[in-house]
């Protein structure tokens, strides 16, 4: 009987919100989330409570992806713990509210889980990003969306990296989880990237019902990316870039990077190649918002990770 | 075939980073420049002047600062007093047309190439306002022979030139490169190549016309600016109810008819093109045209007779 010792009991997923405009030019996000605080009929489920909320409102409205300062790197201790005086930057004051009514992060009332909506301009696809490799709810999540989704593929990012972690909006939950889904431009509305978000949402809000019904999940396992290191363009002593991704790097997210590969082409055509040792998987290539994080892309490497199986905790 | 002299090009002027999220442009500028720095001025065959155009919007990387510049060249506009008030943009439009104009006079630049990029799937498309300025013309025919990696299409606005308002129509001879796909904010190395094949071989073309060569005419296909089609939006909220459908989404130029796929709302109806008159739509979802209210414009395609030129000796 010993695979019956290995189940992991988990609290019941109760509170879901779905946060779209944690950047306000991510389209699908803004668009799914207004859609369904109009009409919330297809995020229902039952024994569930699904909140759609819009994260930056004045970025919305401005359609650009802040205000101030990135609200998707707003929650570290400090900022939520900031006193409220005037002058803070509107996200800051934005993080405070959002830890108040979701969080506080790290508590035990914090909601149980929270999907953050994305766009990326990289040609990254449906992608779903963790933050860490030992929560069983979100693994076990993450694989039934996977299975759920084929043939169609979903790559999985781990950020786990003690320094290239960000605290993100999502992170106020118990259970965060990242919606990425791209190439789309910032501004623009796609149907099939739309669509695809859409998808993955129905999927992920079937499993949570599934859940908390009773349904016990076997062991699984997941392929992921773990990232490595990020990757700025070269750049003159001013801060300028002085090369682009190069075209057989741009749009090859989640393929091979080997030593020798080309990297990067300057204005004036003369190639860089990619000197690391180790073959890497890259990803947000190209990414519009990252210039000014520098970076160019992430390397990431591949990695299994197994998870328990689980089943809600009786009372 | 007719046959035309005209008068050489004597100045040239490319521009960059009119929009300031349209990286390419601001790039080639900025590479150009760095080559007439290393070369010296005799880098190009011909004088070119290159261009910033919106420093501003360029080091915040947005479209504009306070207002569209690419809609400040009116004359209207290019002679409105300046007060503290004044948007940026029109302010600036007005120190463009002191250093490559005045517009319409005859110490006016001879060629600006004004170069864009679009997040619609439009390859590289050469704008222009009418269907007789035979240089920019024939321009657009030698681009469209020697660029083969992408397509290369012609759109005329058919404005006459009183009522153009935008950077290029500050020269006498001007067209838009609009090169795309790209995001804005988004330098990509493959749009990139394209646009500075294009601004090459326009000085190229220029250089080749100055020194005597004889340009065959004939025939140019492009497409005529008809109308804009605005998304299907909330009446009371004015908000999106559809997106551009899957099946035209990057289809730009390609044939619209009757009963035809153009969007899909977010409650699963397709939107159908329900005109009788096949059109070609391009545009298709351009970042920037949200705001404008336009989902795609809609051209009909037509057959520009050319003649031959050659440049007139004085």
């Amino acid at each position: 009987m010993s695979s019956r010792t290995n189940i992991s009991c988990l609290q019941e997923a109760a509170r879901v919100a779905i946060f779209g405009g944690t950047h306000g030019n991510e389209m699908s996000g803004i668009t799914l989330v207004n859609m369904w605080i109009q009409n919330s009929a297809e995020i229902e489920r039952n024994r569930l409570v699904v909140k759609p909320f819009i994260s930056n409102p004045r970025a919305v409205e401005k359609c650009s992806r802040y205000i101030d300062t990135d609200l998707n790197r707003a929650f570290t201790p400090e900022t939520l713990s900031a006193p409220d005086v005037e002058g803070l930057p509107y996200e800051v004051q934005r993080a405070k509210e959002i830890n108040q009514m979701f969080g506080p992060k790290g508590s035990s009332d914090a909601y149980d889980v929270i999907f953050d909506l994305h766009n990326t301009t990289s040609n990254m696809g449906s992608t779903l990003i963790l933050e860490s490799s030992t929560d069983l709810f979100n693994l076990q999540m993450v694989h039934y969306i996977k299975k759920a989704l084929a043939p169609h593929t979903c790559s999985v990012l781990l950020n786990e990296h003690p320094q290239l972690k960000y605290s993100t909006t999502r992170s106020v939950a118990k259970h965060p989880i990242g919606l990425e889904v791209g190439p789309q431009p910032q501004g623009v509305l796609r149907s099939n990237v739309f669509e695809s978000m859409r998808t993955i949402l129905k999927h992920a809000l079937d499993f949570i019902q599934l859940f908390n019904s009773g349904v016990e999940f076997p062991p699984c396992t997941v392929d992921v990316f773990r990232v490595q290191e990020r990757m700025d363009y070269p750049r003159d002593t001013n801060g300028n870039i002085t090369a682009m991704v190069h075209p057989h790097l741009q749009d090859c997210d989640w393929e091979p990077l080997n030593h020798g590969d080309p990297m990067f082409l300057t204005f004036d055509g003369r190639t860089v190649l990619y000197e690391g040792a180790n073959t890497v998987y890259p990803t947000f290539i190209n990414e519009a918002a990252y210039y000014e994080k520098q970076q160019a892309f992430m390397t990431t490497c591949r990695e299994i990770l197994a998870a328990n199986a689980i089943r809600k905790a009786c009372k | 075939m007719a046959f035309v002299f005209l008068p050489a090009l004597a100045r040239m002027a490319v521009c960059g980073g009119t929009h300031g999220n349209e990286l390419s442009g601001v790039y080639v500028v900025q590479e150009m420049e760095r080559q007439r720095k290393e070369k010296g001025e005799g880098v190009w065959p011909i004088p070119v002047t290159t261009v910033l155009s919106n420093p501003r919007a360029v080091k915040e990387c947005r479209r504009y600062i306070d207002t569209d510049m690419n809609r400040c060249f009116t004359r209207d506009m290019l002679s409105c007093p300046i007060t503290d008030s004044s948007p940026y943009e029109v302010r600036r439009a007005q120190e463009l047309n002191n250093l490559l104009g005045l517009k319409g006079s005859t110490d006016a630049t001879d060629m600006i190439c004004d170069l864009h990029n679009t997040t619609s799937n439009m390859g590289l498309t050469l704008i222009h306002y009418t269907t007789s300025d035979w240089v920019t013309l024939h321009i657009c025919k030698y681009l469209q022979t020697k660029i083969t990696k992408v397509p290369v299409r012609v759109l005329v606005l058919d404005v006459p030139i009183s009522d153009s308002y935008s950077l290029e129509s500050v020269s006498k001879h001007g067209f838009t490169l609009e090169v795309g796909p790209q995001p804005h904010g988004v330098i990509r190395a493959d749009i990139y190549n394209i646009m500075k094949e294009a601004v090459d071989l326009t000085i190229d073309w220029i250089h080749k016309f100055n020194s005597g060569t004889v340009f065959e005419g004939g025939d140019v296909e492009a497409f005529k600016l008809i109308k804009s089609v605005d998304y299907p939006r909330d009446p009371e909220t004015r908000s999106l109810t559809a997106a551009i459908h899957p099946q035209l989404q990057d289809k730009d130029f390609c044939l619209l008819k009757h009963g035809d796929p153009l969007f899909l709302s977010f409650s699963g109806e397709t939107v159908n093109y329900k005109e009788e008159e096949t059109l070609h739509p391009f545009f298709i979802n351009e970042a920037a045209y949200y705001e404008k209210g336009i989902a795609f414009h809609l051209g009909k395609k037509i057959m520009l007779k050319i003649p031959t030129v050659r440049v007139q000796k004085d």
